[in-house]
């Protein structure tokens, strides 16, 4: 039986336990989810360290110039000190360039990767050339984005709930959308859901298939 | 700063009163216990030193208070965890005081005294009665003594217009007063001004009057026939009995030794009932600068010296006691002061030291004949006025003359009248201000006397580690008649938890509460149902993988892909051998079992166009991802084929990596994301998009991420993609190969899809029917 086959077999069972779930809560299920989320977190913690030695290994041989080297060297153990409070002013510069950095670039990119285009998107569904499917789409885009809006700004038509027909329409027309939105977003993740169901019922039915080849079966 | 609602006028935090017009103000803050400083209505702790201005342990709730509390005092205690602005009362029918032009302090004395005691009835417990006098005596201002005249209220804002020949009652001053006020107007010139002062009698009470003219600042000249009311002088200071009724009913057996005069007035010699007091008037005969009727043994101390000061010249004999008097009093030696402190009320021997026990009103009273009038009537002095009246004197003061005093009958008449006096006549709130100690017991300072509540040690503050000590009070002066009446009705969810809330905030602090979580234990029912949802799925699944099905189930499946899709396997299939591409896979273990159909898709193609593929994530977990995908993709590669695949592996620092690693690039010539994650694809379509020269770039994601993924497809730079599980089976069908394991998925998941959607069907008509059912509509 080779490795991966024996990785096969422990990760039927493990599913199967993480499946016992649906009969309530019990210590294998909670042992296998402990398992899970403490693996994950280890091994991701592994690879950082992993990442931080050969750039160490990196520098100290030299392959990266100084200048590019203690930068992040100093900003990474200034950082450090964010988890003692007395020291912790000492680590606001590099959590002050983190952030400002990180605010800048994803500032930018959102502005310009995604507000920009989608509006553009949206616009060229109303110009001349735009076919009927096109226009109709775009329409029910603009209505939904005005309308869902609205909802989520009660002031616009008066802040009494009872203000105008005109305000209850609009609100219940931008739930509308909302809710469809949701739905939508629903259905998304229970088909991926379904999917991993349908792979884990895969694994196991090969792990059973190949476990009756290993005894002959 | 408070505004009067009266004026306008602008006064001073704390004000009491209005500067302008005098009109009581509203406080509406709270007065620190320790630094005095006023806080807002509603501040638990002073803004001034931080103590603490609500108990924060220790608080009794209204109900706690024992039942047979009165309801002045219940009401107290609830007072005392409100804060609340005082309300303007009404006009009191009583017709005595205008509550609104009240000060608080008073306000709250008569509200309190009304309700323990009914003003009709007399003081509590001091057996005055306060019934309307029927006949009552005229007596004119001008009687009055220059310096009566000036214990009258010089803080009179308005003198009163004289109003001549008006006649004044007798109430106004008590008989046996009157006896002993002058038929003439000497002193009148002295003191044009008291008459005129004395008729406002609301600015200041007159038993305080009377305290006043020690602190007169000069004398003024009285305008006679001026109106006088009742309240001018109070009766219960006219009840106050002369020295030898004083001594008769309240000193009991004690007694002075004190120094005869040496020449004794010929018409006392003989009568053996003169009272003491009234030797000094016969001493008086002879010489008057041996006037002083008692020469005291022992200088009084403290506040007794300043109150009972002698006015009359020291080197005076003393007079002679009358035979009953010394009969009584040879046995015993007591001070002189302690004499003459209970000739004064009660409540102004509080107010001097500490008495000795026993020498109080309390002790037995001992039947002592009442010394006999002066015959001679001429010969009557200032002397004749008690010794309290006579050391209230201001100095400088003409004495009194014989022409003025009356006659031995009129004085006698006049004592048995004030003995008859009914004290009705006295005003009510002027009893209640008579600090007699049955009067505090029931005034609204009663709950500031009620017992302390051990209470638990501070924790917090200036006051921390004392206990009992310095309770917080509101400085609103709240009336007893105030009623919390709430504006709206409250939801009951909402005092459910203003409850938890005054709950939560009275708790002590450190105290440990163990929260006992019950573990919710789901019944057999939802337990069946679970069971046979989980194994009605498991075996469509295993009959969809296990090809139970029949073979043109998937024909309902699109053949034509997707334009998407379509559009992703013309640019991959159009990259030329040598091309770069770079594959970021952002997902982690837990979505790759969706996520590696759409890679290896993808992989199988990039192999075939023999490009150079570069493998990155931003996910930690990324790295063996991708190399175990890079590993499939070398199982389906010939042996004699080479191919160059690049696993960059981990890529830390979110977006600026990504726009940091896209820079470095050198002109990749598709940038293939694969995510599971949204912010992921979006670091990627958006720091590509932030390029001057986009990188074409196609995506796959899962399914979850489908929705928000497809609007990207119309990007510029964007060359197709893919969603889940479908997408991949469809991006199979596009390069026309076969797909028969994904195909067995795909009949999988349409079918637990459907499943899944007739489930959420049923089971939200269930829960509606039964919902219905559990509030009886249905």
């Amino acid at each position: 039986m080779t490795l991966e086959a024996i990785g096969l077999f422990v990760g039927a069972i493990v599913t199967l336990i993480i499946f016992s779930y649906l009969m309530g809560d019990n210590p294998l299920y909670r042992w296998v989810l402990a398992l899970v989320v403490g693996s994950g977190a280890g091994y991701a913690l592994a690879i950082t360290l992993n990442f931080l030695y050969h750039w160490g290994i990196k520098s100290i041989n030299g392959e990266l110039l100084p200048v590019v080297a203690l930068p992040p060297l100093v900003l990474g153990i200034l950082l450090l000190f964010k988890g003692f409070p007395k020291l912790s002013r000492w680590g606001e510069l590099p959590m002050g360039f983190i952030l400002g950095i990180g605010a800048a670039v994803a500032i930018s990119g959102a502005v310009w990767g995604t507000i920009l285009p989608q509006l553009l998107a949206t616009a060229d569904s109303f110009v001349a050339t735009s076919d009927g499917s096109a226009f109709l789409e775009g329409f029910f885009i603009l209505i939904g984005v005005l309308f869902s809006l609205l909802t989520f700004s009660p002031r616009a038509f008066g802040t009494h709930p009872r203000s105008s027909l005109l305000a209850r329409l609009a609100r219940r027309l931008g739930r509308a959308f909302v809710t469809i939105a949701l739905a939508v977003a629903f259905v998304g993740a229970l088909t991926s859901a379904l999917t991993l169901f349908i792979e884990r019922w895969w694994m196991i039915v090969d792990a059973v298939f190949r476990l009756s080849t290993f005894f002959g079966g | 700063m408070i505004r009067c609602p009266k004026c306008g006028e602008i006064n001073k935090d704390g004000s009491r009163f209005c500067n302008g017009c005098g009109e009581p103000l509203q406080r509406t803050r709270i007065r620190c216990p320790l630094c005095g400083t006023m806080n807002q209505v509603g501040a638990v702790f002073c803004e001034h030193c931080h103590a603490r201005l609500v108990p924060a342990t220790g608080m009794v709730p209204p109900e706690d208070a024992p039942e047979s509390e009165s309801p002045v005092s219940s009401r107290a205690s609830y007072r005392q965890r409100i804060s609340l602005p005082t309300r303007t009362q009404g006009v009191s029918d009583t017709g005595h005081l205008d509550k609104q032009r009240t000060p608080d302090w008073l306000r709250d004395l008569l509200d309190s005294n009304e309700q323990a005691a009914p003003a009709d009835e007399g003081l509590p417990g001091s057996g005055i009665d306060n019934t309307v006098a029927e006949e009552p005596a005229s007596v004119a201002p001008d009687d009055l003594t220059d310096w009566l005249g000036d214990a009258t209220p010089v803080a009179a804002p308005e003198p009163v217009a004289p109003e001549p020949h008006v006649e004044e009652e007798d109430e106004e001053l008590p008989d046996w007063l009157a006896g002993l006020q002058p038929d003439a107007e000497p002193a009148e010139s002295q003191d044009p001004m008291a008459p005129d002062l004395m008729a406002d009698d609301e600015e200041l009470p007159d038993w305080l009057g009377g305290a006043t003219p020690v602190a007169a600042p000069e004398p003024v000249a009285p305008e006679p026939h001026v109106e006088e009311e009742d309240e001018e002088l109070p009766d219960w200071l006219a009840g106050l009995p002369p020295v030898e009724e004083s001594e008769a009913s309240g000193l009991g057996d004690v007694f002075v030794e004190v120094e005869a005069p040496a020449d004794i007035p010929a018409g006392l010699e003989e009568t053996d009932d003169v009272p003491e007091w009234l030797t000094g008037i016969a001493a008086e005969k002879d010489d008057k600068s041996k006037a002083e009727p008692f020469a005291v043994k022992e200088e009084p101390s403290g506040q007794d010296e300043a109150i009972f000061k002698p006015s009359e010249p020291e080197n005076v004999e003393p007079a002679v006691q009358p035979e009953e008097v010394q009969g009584v009093a040879a046995p015993l030696q007591v001070e002189a002061d302690l004499l003459e402190r209970t000739e004064i009320p009660v409540w102004l021997q509080t107010l001097g030291p500490t008495p000795v026990e026993g020498l109080n009103r309390e002790l037995p009273q001992k039947d002592i004949p009442l010394a006999a009038p002066p015959e001679n009537t001429e010969n009557l002095t200032q002397a004749d006025l008690p010794s309290w009246l006579h050391d209230l004197k201001p100095p400088g003061t003409e004495p009194l003359v014989a022409e003025r005093t009356k006659s031995l009958e009129e004085w006698a008449a006049s004592t048995s009248d004030a003995g008859d006096l009914d004290r009705a006549e006295i005003p009510a709130w002027v009893q209640d201000l008579r600090p007699s100690g049955d009067a505090r017991e029931t005034t609204a300072l009663t709950f500031r006397e009620e017992p302390l509540v051990e209470m638990e040690a501070e924790e917090e503050g200036l006051l921390a580690g004392l206990r009992s000590v310095l309770p917080a009070f509101p400085g609103v002066d709240v009336p007893d008649d105030f009623v919390v009446q709430p504006s709206a009705t409250v939801p009951a969810r909402v005092d459910k938890d203003a409850k938890l809330w005054q709950e939560l905030l009275e708790r002590p602090h450190g105290e440990e509460h163990t929260v006992i979580q019950a573990r919710t234990k789901s019944g057999w029912g939802s337990s069946v149902i679970r069971v046979g949802v989980f194994v009605l799925l498991s075996l469509t699944v295993l009959v969809a993988i296990l090809g139970f099905l029949p073979a043109g189930f998937t024909q309902w499946v699109a053949q034509t892909p997707p334009p998407a899709v379509q559009q992703l396997q013309t640019t991959v299939a159009s990259l030329e051998p040598g091309d770069t591409v770079i594959l970021a896979l952002e997902y982690g273990p837990a979505e790759m079992a969706e996520m590696t159909h759409l890679t290896e898709a993808l992989l199988s193609q990039l192999l075939e166009r023999e490009v150079r593929v570069v493998a990155v994530s931003t996910l930690p977990t990324g790295e063996p991802l991708i190399q175990a995908e890079l590993d499939w993709a070398k199982t389906q590669i010939m042996e004699d084929e080479t191919r160059e695949l690049v696993n960059t592996g981990y890529l830390p620092g979110g977006s600026t990596a990504v726009a940091q690693f896209l820079a470095d690039s050198q002109s990749p010539d598709l940038l293939l994301v694969l995510s599971a994650r949204p912010e992921r694809l979006q670091w990627w379509l958006e720091q590509n998009a932030l390029l001057t020269a986009a990188v074409p770039m196609g995506i796959g994601a899962s399914a979850a991420l489908g929705p928000l993924a497809k609007p990207y497809f119309d990007l510029p730079a964007a060359r197709g993609g893919m969603v889940g599980l479908a997408g991949a089976v469809a991006y199979w069908q596009a390069r026309d190969l076969p797909a028969e394991e994904m195909a067995l998925r795909m009949n999988a998941l349409v079918l637990t899809q459907w499943l899944a959607a007739g489930l959420l069907v049923v089971g939200a008509g269930y829960y509606l029917v039964a919902d219905r059912k559990g509030r009886g509509e249905a």
